[in-house]
């Protein structure tokens, strides 16, 4: 059962762990972005 | 207009971050249906017991790992033809995101062995052939994580498709050589009963929705990284 409870937990964690990692690389662009199109105007 | 002007104008669609999110949120119930009938409705396998279901998502995990290394192969082989930018995103994030799934093959695959054959590892040729395939697209991503130039990318593209080219080695590795690892017999005479393979199937989809939700994901962000690119050089 323990190897079973590793497996999902190390599962969710690398999924999550992604997404988050994700969303995390679009603010920074679009933080970039809007930054840019300040200077611009 | 071409399939690929299709794919890429379809990114840039205002309409399709909630579509995207309705992908993810779907493939999130899915998922959560999966671990329930993974550990509450399929039953418990007699030698490996609980350990077996392992199993309902180690498999999923290595097939969307082969998936992805094969949206890898064909797009690294399109950019190669046409040389167009979409092609190489395309390639870039099916290979980051085949990379974390194949990880996972890797991370599972030794504790259910553990239980099973009484090691986290052998080196069997399954897993010796899939521990390759993961370096070899580690390799693409610190290939791809130095200075942007044509060049770089073109060799990535090679990289892709020489790299996806071990997926059919480790899938037919069981017939091939001897080797510990089973091979998945979905029969009625042996392998996994119908409420295991039920089990399975909807892991299998709960993990194909995440694989397109992600991928939808990756490709957007790759694309704004291009747009500030051009912002930045419009700015000098």
């Amino acid at each position: 059962m323990e190897y079973l409870a590793i497996a999902y937990a190390l599962i969710a964690v690398v999924l999550i762990g992604y997404v988050v990692n994700l969303r995390q690389r679009m603010a920074a662009v679009e933080r970039e972005r809007a930054l840019i199109e300040a200077k611009k105007d | 207009m071409s399939s690929a002007g299709v794919y890429w104008r379809f990114l840039e669609d205002k309409r399709i971050a909630p579509l995207a999110r309705v992908l993810g949120i779907v493939a999130g119930l899915n998922i959560a249906v999966g671990l329930y009938m993974a550990l509450f409705y399929a039953p418990q396998e007699k030698t490996m017991g609980d350990a077996q279901r392992i199993f309902y998502f180690h498999v999923p995990s290595a097939w969307i790992g082969f998936l992805a290394f094969f949206v890898v192969f064909v797009a690294s082989i399109l950019f190669l033809w046409k040389r167009e930018r979409k092609w190489d995103a395309l390639a870039l994030s099916a290979a980051e995101i085949g990379v974390v799934f194949t990880t996972l093959v890797l991370l599972t695959g030794p504790l259910w062995a553990k239980q099973a054959w009484g090691a986290f590892w052998v080196w069997d040729a399954r897993l010796t052939t899939t521990l390759i395939l993961w370096m070899i697209y580690i390799g693409y991503l610190m290939l791809r994580s130095t200075a942007e130039s044509e060049r770089r990318a073109r060799f990535a593209a090679v990289l892709g498709i020489v790299g996806a080219l071990d997926v059919p080695i480790i899938y037919f590795s069981v017939q091939i050589w001897r080797t510990q690892h089973p091979e998945l017999l979905i029969t009625e005479s042996g392998g996994l009963t119908p409420q295991m393979t039920q089990t399975l199937m909807v892991c299998l989809l709960s993990f194909t929705f995440l694989f397109a939700y992600l991928l939808i994901q990756r490709l957007r962000l790759e694309q704004a990284r291009d747009q500030v690119n051009v912002l930045r050089e419009a700015m000098g």
